[in-house]
């Protein structure tokens, strides 16, 4: 076919569409309905994704935690110090460790003032591997740590509460009292939806030195509350195989019980990306569904516009058309009510993804697979059931077609 | 340049055969008008549609320019009916949302014989020729039956063809439309433009210089033709 032939072809096919635009119209919803629910819902999984990435982010990719499950309501027991010390020597040397015990329902005080928060113990390498920074001070040295100096580290919301002079303000709690010498910076906590990760609020914490917790003998009590590890770069294989053989080790010294679990926010990460793989599977299953539905609608239309048009066709052939050029017309035909469906869904779409971002706050991202998938799938629908109809129209018989001759 | 060697054409109805024509022989030559005659239903547009390759038939030949029709293949055919052959059919068929002119230039569409340009003056000269100028930017739903059916006659003289099939062509028109293309078509076969009209209504076959006479051979219904001047008829 050439360009003026694609031409004239284009033209009498807008020309039929217009004649019975009602109908054309009509027929391109099925299609149109499909690419609409095809952007919506992948933009939703891709939206959905993306919130849980970046909560996996805050948490680090690259670091794998050892939470304990043990509390006093519980028969469990925390990670002990020799267990620490143990599973510190199994970690690669480049590996940064921390380990921190959190004490929740604190009440500081302060020039009478007070407010709740949760006491962290933490040992040197924890600020960093949170990647906490600092609104204005310093963090605890490693002098700090080995004397148990009563200083502390707020978060950003204490001190606005308590309203504090660095290095002059000495806040009270728990019969305890430290002189805070930083206060973070505002952060968001490590918290991620459907997931047993322990929460903690940066902004309402006080950081004290791991020596400072009033039981000495904390860890043959095994009171540890989590033990972070950092990795040095973010290679996965490396950080989910030392995630296994932490399992495995663990599993061999607690005999199987429950003391802990390991979590690793990559791990979680790949499964939260397996997870919403199939969901965007199942809700790309659902509208190629209607996709097909809307080609079926298509191809009855184009078989009813066929057999309106049998004397025009069979005229076209007795005058010179080929049977190949019959084929093209009606595909074309099929192709536009296609597409027409597709810039009709695809408009939908778009303003049912903004609208779902500005009034119904979704996590929600405008999936850019979605609309590239969502014209070649129209584009195939339309492909797939025109070129039915266009093949009977192309065999059919002219002398049947005008009857008369 | 058109022959039919030994046509037959038989039809299976619901397992039974039936023989329509018979060892049709007919040599037409260029500038020939011939009438094709016969009672209702004796096969005469049958005997068109395979004359011009419509159809095929069920025994016997057809051959143009001494190449065989029947046998020739699908893309050749539609060359054929393009360019060698004209249509006018009893019912003026055309394209209702196209204009006068755009109808007549329905078959060069389809053709490399002429560019845009020459098939529009080609056209445009055909417009004036039929005498329906004036008329060419309109719908066909606003002509009149004469003026469509000249319309159809000159979009089957577009591309020249050789051979014009017309099957009835006045069958729908009043006296003074249908001398208008009786008279459209001897000019044609003056020409040189050989001329097969198939009709039943002796006052239009008597503009052919020939006649294809189709009857019963017997009680079967079987039917051959015999060729004559028209003073036979």
């Amino acid at each position: 076919m050439n360009l003026s032939e694609l031409k004239y072809d284009l033209y009498d096919t807008s020309l039929a569409i217009k004649r019975r635009w009602f109908r054309s119209a009509l027929s391109s919803l099925g299609v149109a309905i499909g690419v609409a629910s095809l952007i919506v819902m992948l933009s939703i999984s891709e939206g959905t994704l993306e919130k849980t990435t970046q909560q996996y982010h805050h948490l680090g990719l690259n670091t794998l935690r050892i939470q304990s499950l043990g509390n006093d309501n519980t028969f469990g027991r925390g990670i002990s110090e020799a267990e620490f010390i143990d599973i510190r020597k199994q970690l690669p040397s480049m590996a940064k460790v921390s380990a921190f015990i959190v004490q929740d329902n604190a009440k500081p005080e302060f020039n009478g003032r007070s407010t709740s928060a949760s006491l962290v113990y933490a040992s040197q390498q924890w600020a960093n591997i949170e990647k906490l920074s600092l609104e204005k001070g310093r963090f605890l040295s490693p002098s700090d740590q080995v004397s148990g100096a009563s200083f502390c580290v707020i978060g950003y919301q204490i001190d606005q509460s308590l309203n504090i002079d660095l290095y002059k303000s000495v806040i009270s709690f728990n019969d305890y009292s430290c002189t805070v010498v930083g206060v973070l910076a505002q952060k968001e906590g490590a918290f991620v939806e459907n997931t047993d990760i322990h929460f903690i609020d940066f902004n309402r914490v006080i950081i004290l030195p791991f020596k400072l917790h009033p039981q000495d003998n904390r860890f043959t009590l095994g009171q540890l509350s989590e033990i972070s590890i950092e990795m040095p770069e973010t290679d996965a294989d490396n950080i989910l195989s030392l995630s296994r053989e932490l399992k495995e080790s663990l599993v061999k010294r607690y005999q199987g019980l429950l003391n802990y679990q390991v979590v690793s926010p990559l791990e979680l990460l790949n499964k939260e990306k397996e997870s919403q793989l199939s969901f965007s599977l199942i809700m790309m299953s659902i509208s190629v569904m209607t996709l097909l539905v809307g080609g079926i609608g298509i191809m009855n239309i184009m078989l009813t516009h066929i057999s309106e048009q049998t004397r025009e066709i069979g005229l076209r052939l007795a005058v010179g058309a080929s049977p190949q050029r019959i084929v093209n017309v009606f595909l074309l035909h099929a192709l536009i009510i296609s597409m027409l469906g597709c810039f009709l869904g695809g408009s939908l779409g778009l303003l049912m993804v903004l609208g779902f971002e500005l009034f119904l706050d979704w996590p929600i991202k405008l999936s850019v697979f979605a609309l590239v998938i969502g014209p070649l799938f129209s584009l195939i629908t339309g492909l797939l059931f025109g070129l039915y109809p266009a093949l009977r129209a192309s065999q059919m018989d002219p002398i049947i077609m005008l009857k008369e001759f | 340049m058109l022959e039919l060697l030994d046509v037959h054409k038989a039809f299976s109805l619901e397992g039974k055969t039936t023989n329509i024509l018979s060892g049709v022989n007919v040599h037409i030559d260029a500038g020939d008008f011939y009438a094709v005659l016969g009672p209702s239903g004796v096969g005469k547009s049958t005997l068109l549609s395979i004359m011009c390759g419509l159809d095929k038939p069920s025994a016997g030949d057809v051959r143009f320019n001494g190449q065989s029709i029947v046998t020739a293949k699908s893309q050749q055919l539609v060359r054929l009916r393009n360019q060698a052959f004209g249509f006018v059919f009893q019912s003026p068929y055309h394209l209702n949302y196209r204009t006068v002119i755009e109808n007549i230039l329905l078959p060069s569409i389809y053709s490399k014989k002429y560019s845009r340009a020459q098939a529009l003056e080609k056209a445009k000269y055909l417009i004036q020729y039929v005498g329906i100028d004036g008329l060419e930017n309109r719908l066909p739903a606003n002509l009149s039956g004469g003026e469509l059916q000249r319309m159809v006659f000159a979009r089957a003289l577009l591309l020249e063809p050789e051979v014009i099939f017309a099957d009835e062509p006045t069958g729908s028109l009043d006296k003074v439309n249908s001398d208008k293309i009786l008279d459209l078509l001897t000019e044609q076969s003056q020409q040189g433009c050989a001329v097969v009209m198939v009709t039943h209504d002796h006052h239009a076959a008597s503009y052919a210089t020939q006649v294809l006479n189709l009857y019963k051979v017997d009680d079967s219904n079987t039917v051959s033709a015999k060729v004559g001047e028209r003073e036979s008829i």
